[in-house]
C-alpha cells in the first residue's frame, strides 16, 4: 500500500474510533471489496456474503474502539471477517438450519468477478463444490495464508484437523479442476 | 522411501512440515520418480492457483446503505459514546450499544402487546420505581428479568423472551464492568476517578432499566437517582 494510503488510513482509523462516522464509511469503501471476497469464498453464497459482510462493518464499528494498532489494521479486520463468519456457522448449525448453498450463489459466476482470470474463476467455482469444512481451511490456509494453529482457534477443531480438511479440499478440487 | 508414503506425505512436504531427514528423503525418491514429481507439481500449480486468487471482490450491489442504517439505529441509544475513552472499560460501549438492540426488540414486542401483557408489564415496572440504591438496582433488575421471563414463557411470547435474554445479556455487560471498576477501587480506594467510574456505570444501568420502563408504558419518575 503507498505510504500516502497507509497516513490515509491512519487518519480515518483514529477519525472513525471518534465516531466519525463518514471516516468509517471511507475505510468501508476501501476494506468492503476484500471482506467480501473473504466471506464469499468462505460461505460461497452470494447473498449470504453480503449479508455477512454487513454484519462484519456493523462489529468493527462497534470494536473501532478496541483496535491499539499493535496490528495491521487490515489484518485486524480480516481475522474479524473471519470470525463473525466462523459465529454464524456455528449459530446456524445451532439452530440446524440447512447450509446448502443457495441456487442464487451460481449467479457469482456471470457477474462481479472484478479481476479473475480464467484459471482463477475455474478455481472459485471449484471451491463451491467443497464441503464446508475443508472448503474454510482451503480458503484460510492457502487464500488467506493463516497457519493451521490460527485456522484450529477460529474453527473450534484441532491442528490436526485444519491439515486433514486441506489434505482433503486439495484432492477434492484436483479431482474437479481436471 | 516407498512411492506411497510419499504421495501421502506430498501435502506436508509442501507445507514444510516434514523433518529435514524425511525432506532429504523425499527429494531423493522425487528426483527418481516421475509420477511423483507430477503429482507435486500438480498441488504446486493448485497452490500457485489459490495465491493468485483476486484480493477483492466487489460485491453486486452497494451495501453501505444497509451498515449506515444499522448504525443508525444503534446511534438512537448510544449517543456520543466514544466521547470518553481514557480508561480501557470496553464495556461501556458494547452494554450501550447493546442497549439500542434492547429497545429496538422491545418495541417491536409492544406492537402486538394483549391487554394481559401491559398487566404483566405493569407489574415489572413497578419494581423499577422503588429503586434508590445500588444494591437496590442490582436486585430490582434481576426481579424485572425474572418477572418478564417466568410470565410470558408461560404464554409462550418468544419475542417477548428473546427481549429479556438481551436486556439480561445487557445487565451482565454492565455489571462486568462494575466488577472491574471495584475490584480496582479495592486496589486504590482513594482514586476518585474510579469512583467516578464506578457511579458512572451504575448511571448507565440505571438508564438502560430507565428505557426499558419507559418503552414498557410507565410514564411515572423511576426515582433511581444514586444515592453514592
Amino acid at each position: 500500500m503507498p505510504e500516502v494510503a497507509v497516513r490515509t488510513e491512519a487518519t480515518l482509523i483514529s477519525s472513525a474510533q471518534r465516531g466519525d462516522r463518514g471516516a468509517f464509511e471511507q475505510i468501508y469503501r476501501l476494506h468492503v471489496g476484500r471482506v467480501y471476497a473473504i466471506c464469499l469464498r468462505l460461505e460461497a453464497d452470494e447473498r449470504r456474503a453480503e449479508e455477512l459482510t454487513q454484519d462484519v462493518f456493523v462489529r468493527v464499528w462497534n470494536k473501532m474502539g478496541s483496535f491499539r494498532g499493535k496490528s495491521q489494521f487490515s489484518s485486524w479486520l480480516y481475522r474479524l471477517a473471519v470470525n463473525v463468519v466462523m459465529e454464524d456457522r456455528r449459530t446456524r448449525v445451532r439452530r440446524s438450519r440447512n447450509e446448502t448453498p443457495s441456487e442464487d450463489a451460481v449467479t457469482y459466476a456471470s457477474g462481479h468477478v472484478g479481476r479473475h482470470t480464467d484459471a482463477s474463476l475455474d478455481l472459485e467455482l471449484a471451491l463451491r463444490t467443497l464441503p464446508s469444512g475443508a472448503r474454510d481451511v482451503f480458503v484460510l490456509y492457502d487464500v488467506e495464508g493463516y497457519k493451521h494453529e490460527e485456522i484450529a482457534a477460529m474453527m473450534g477443531i484441532t491442528t490436526g484437523g485444519s491439515k486433514a480438511q486441506l489434505h482433503r479440499a486439495r484432492k477434492l478440487l484436483r479431482e474437479v479442476l481436471k | 522411501m516407498k512411492h506411497d508414503d510419499v504421495l501421502n506425505k506430498l501435502n506436508e512436504y509442501l507445507d514444510g512440515e516434514l523433518s529435514p531427514a524425511e525432506s532429504a528423503r523425499m527429494n531423493a525418491h522425487l528426483e527418481a520418480c516421475p509420477d511423483c514429481r507430477a503429482e507435486l507439481e500438480a498441488l504446486r500449480e493448485l497452490m500457485r492457483k489459490a495465491r493468485d486468487l483476486p484480493a477483492s471482490v466487489q460485491p453486486g450491489r452497494d451495501l453501505w446503505p444497509g451498515i449506515a442504517a444499522r448504525l443508525e439505529d444503534r446511534s438512537v441509544v448510544t449517543g456520543d459514546f466514544r466521547r470518553k475513552r481514557t480508561f480501557s472499560f470496553w464495556h461501556n460501549r458494547s452494554a450501550l450499544a447493546a442497549a439500542a438492540t434492547v429497545v429496538l426488540i422491545i418495541l417491536s414486542v409492544l406492537g402486538s402487546l394483549r391487554p394481559w401483557e401491559q398487566e404483566v408489564i405493569s407489574s415489572a415496572t413497578e419494581q423499577i420505581t422503588v429503586i434508590s440504591t445500588f444494591a437496590h438496582i442490582d436486585r430490582a433488575s434481576d426481579r424485572v428479568s425474572r418477572n418478564i421471563l417466568t410470565r410470558f414463557d408461560r404464554h409462550g411470547n418468544v419475542a417477548a423472551m428473546e427481549a429479556n435474554d438481551v436486556l439480561t445479556r445487557n445487565i451482565g455487560i454492565i455489571d462486568g464492568a462494575i466488577a472491574d471498576i471495584r475490584s480496582a477501587l479495592q486496589t486504590d480506594p482513594t482514586n476518585t476517578r474510579l469512583a467516578q467510574m464506578l457511579r458512572s456505570e451504575y448511571q448507565r444501568k440505571m438508564d438502560l432499566l430507565r428505557t426499558v420502563a419507559d418503552l414498557l408504558g410507565d410514564d411515572t419518575d423511576t426515582g433511581m437517582n444514586p444515592t453514592t
